[in-house]
């Protein structure tokens, strides 16, 4: 369970300067901006660009925090929208065939797994919701695996939750379907 | 709708309590509903089991110095926006100077009249060698003459790369009337300044 007042007591302590109030925040926050950019982009390289962003973002942007909504759906809010970005700019750079060497380094940055269950995990993982459009995977990513409600996603997204439902339902369809034809899954 | 389909509405709470009543109606009386349903829930346990990946926890160890490590680049190399928009500003202006500045001189065209005394000695002297006799020196209204006078001067002084006494000393033989000192010249002192003249290229 996310502690909301123990979030705002840290924003607030680093708009009046606590540059460790950031850090602390930081290291609440980080494996699940890490593990949501991850799942969203289907490569460490691309997800550790996304955590430096958002980073980035937060730092500059907390200041502006209206302490009316939580901050983890602000944090999933920006990463969710710059793994997208994130995803878009690999579009372009693999039509423009300039993306041969980031394959490359996608490939030996994955080194970072701990075991080959693990690598052999997250291959599965990826292969499944990799097929997704990018904005059913957030929608299904946020739903399956951060338990959130559609009343946060629709925060996150600002989609109306009839429309995530809507969403959510075509992506596990997609889903059942690559699960009929590969019973493996 | 299909059979799947309903699970998937059922499984994340999408029915209405009327619709749910009915499948859950059906749940109890069909062994095959009961066993697709077992069969989503396996699959989306098996979907959350993937999740529970491990990666190198050296990795999050460096997220913060490698943030900091950012900030302190973008820092140094940002330029605020005040201080872009100044240097914009400014850029804009030399521009601009640098544009009238180095206004380039539209001579009349051969055959037609220079205004010349609209001319800074520089730009005068250019049009002659660009155009020499091609060119008709319109005079000067008298308001304007003094000006023409000095660049005149100016560059008379500059083809004989004289100082200001000589053009001192020039000034008091034109006060002294040219056509007196000719009359007076006799024909070898004639011949001496001529060549003289030829040789500082006067034409």
């Amino acid at each position: 369970m996310i502690d909301t007042q123990e979030d705002f007591e840290l924003v607030r302590s680093f708009i009046n300067g606590n540059e460790n109030a950031f850090n602390k925040l930081v290291h609440k926050y980080q494996q699940k901006i890490y593990w949501h950019a991850r799942k969203m982009t289907g490569n460490h390289l691309d997800a550790d660009e996304v955590v430096q962003e958002v980073l980035l973002v937060l730092y500059n942007k907390l200041k502006d925090f209206k302490f009316q909504s939580s901050l983890y759906t602000w944090i999933y809010k920006i990463t969710s929208t710059r793994s997208i970005n994130q995803i878009n700019k690999r579009k372009v750079r693999r039509f423009f065939s300039i993306d041969d060497n980031i394959k490359k380094n996608i490939r030996s940055s994955e080194n970072i797994i701990e075991n080959l269950e693990t690598k052999e995990k997250l291959e599965k993982l990826d292969k499944i919701i990799q097929k997704l459009p990018a904005r059913q995977r957030e929608i299904f990513l946020l739903r399956n695996y951060e338990g959130l409600s559609y009343k946060d996603i629709a925060n996150i997204t600002g989609k109306t939750i009839g429309g995530l439902k809507a969403n959510y339902f075509h992506a596990m369809q997609k889903i059942t379907e690559m699960m009929k034809k590969n019973e493996d899954y | 709708m299909k059979t799947i389909d309903k699970i998937i509405l059922y499984i994340d709470g999408q029915m209405d309590p009327n619709e749910k009543l009915l499948f859950e109606e059906k749940l109890k009386n069909s062994a095959q509903l009961r066993k697709e349903l077992e069969k989503y829930k396996n699959f989306l346990n098996e979907l959350k089991n993937l999740n529970e990946v491990k990666i190198d926890e050296n990795y999050f160890i460096r997220t913060v110095p490698n943030f900091r490590e950012t900030l302190k680049k973008k820092n140094q190399s940002k330029f605020s926006p005040e201080f872009a928009l100044g240097l914009s500003a400014l850029a804009a202006v030399l521009i601009v100077l640098i544009l009238v500045i180095n206004k380039p001189v539209v001579f009349n065209k051969p055959g037609t009249s220079l205004l010349t005394w609209q001319l800074t000695p520089n730009e005068l002297s250019e049009a002659i060698k660009m155009y020499g006799n091609q060119i008709n020196i319109e005079y000067p209204p008298q308001s304007e003459s003094a000006h023409y006078d000095s660049v005149l001067d100016t560059l008379i002084l500059n083809e004989l790369n004289g100082t200001d006494e000589s053009k001192n000393y020039i000034q008091s033989y034109v006060n002294i009337g040219l056509n007196n000192i000719i009359q007076n010249m006799n024909g070898k002192e004639a011949d001496r300044i001529y060549k003289e003249l030829l040789n500082k290229r006067i034409y």
